[in-house]
């Protein structure tokens, strides 16, 4: 399953890029291809492409922050998450989602 | 950059989370990242009102975004009785890295060798590591080499 997604945090210095290694970490454990793109201090980081957001099953938002570039996601079925219960336990963050998603 | 052996304190001993970040923020302006110690340590609270930067195992991560600091710098401290912090697992805390970036133009290396180092602090073996070091050379040395820009 390809999962894509975006971290943003206030600062854009730690949580994000947190945020988003621990849920690719989870992904390849879980088997799943998770590919997060950072919207943090440096800007967009491991920008999501078009033809990924398309072949993915979901998208996941990491963030209470405005997210740009959402029009990418158009069509797709969007989860937003709070940040911190993404790096404290982003293993059950996608398990919950793919649940969530399948069930719909 | 590189931390120096200026940027570790060890044996810290404070009664609570503003006490720390009140001496971390007199260290930075001693070591130059700032000219006042009592913005710096505003801009730190005020981070911590978007949401705590406690992580988990006794680490925490308060970082200030502010025009009040002139150089990037962090700052790692150890402390010797664990204080009292909002963190995931609810356990108190006793490592705490100071990350501090000016407002604009931070650099890009700069800004991602902080993103190194936060993403450390999700690996089990960086935070035993660490712990195993009691001095500040090798502390400073082990940072460095971790946040290094091919780390990524």
């Amino acid at each position: 399953m390809n999962i894509v997604g975006i971290s943003a945090c206030p600062a854009g210095l730690a949580h994000t890029p947190m945020a988003a290694k621990a849920l690719e970490k989870a992904g390849k454990e879980l088997d799943y291809n998770v590919k997060i793109e950072q919207q943090g201090s440096m800007g967009p980081v491991n920008v999501i492409t078009q033809e990924e957001a398309d072949d993915a099953a979901f998208v996941l938002i990491a963030s209470d922050q405005k997210i740009t570039g959402m029009n990418r996601f158009k069509g797709k079925k969007v989860i937003r998450v709070d940040i911190n219960v993404c790096i404290k336990a982003p293993k059950a963050v996608l398990k919950k989602c793919v649940t969530a998603v399948g069930e719909a | 950059m590189e931390l120096s052996e200026k940027d570790i304190l060890l044996h810290v001993k404070v009664a609570d989370r503003d006490e720390l970040l009140r001496l971390i923020s007199k260290r930075a302006e001693e070591l130059g990242n700032t000219n006042s110690a009592e913005n710096l340590f505003k801009a730190f609270i005020e981070r911590e009102k978007d949401y705590s930067t406690g992580l988990q195992e006794g680490f925490a991560i308060p970082h200030a975004k502010t025009n009040f600091v002139k150089n990037v710098g962090i700052i790692y401290a150890r402390l010797d009785i664990p204080i009292d912090w909002e963190t995931y697992d609810d356990q108190p805390v006793t490592d705490v890295f100071a990350l501090m970036v000016p407002e604009a133009n931070a650099g890009t290396t700069h800004l991602q060798m902080l993103s190194n180092l936060a993403t450390e602090l999700l690996e089990d073996s960086f935070k035993q590591h660490l712990r195993e070091l009691d001095n500040q050379k090798d502390i400073s040395e082990y940072i460095s080499k971790k946040m290094g820009v091919d780390v990524l």
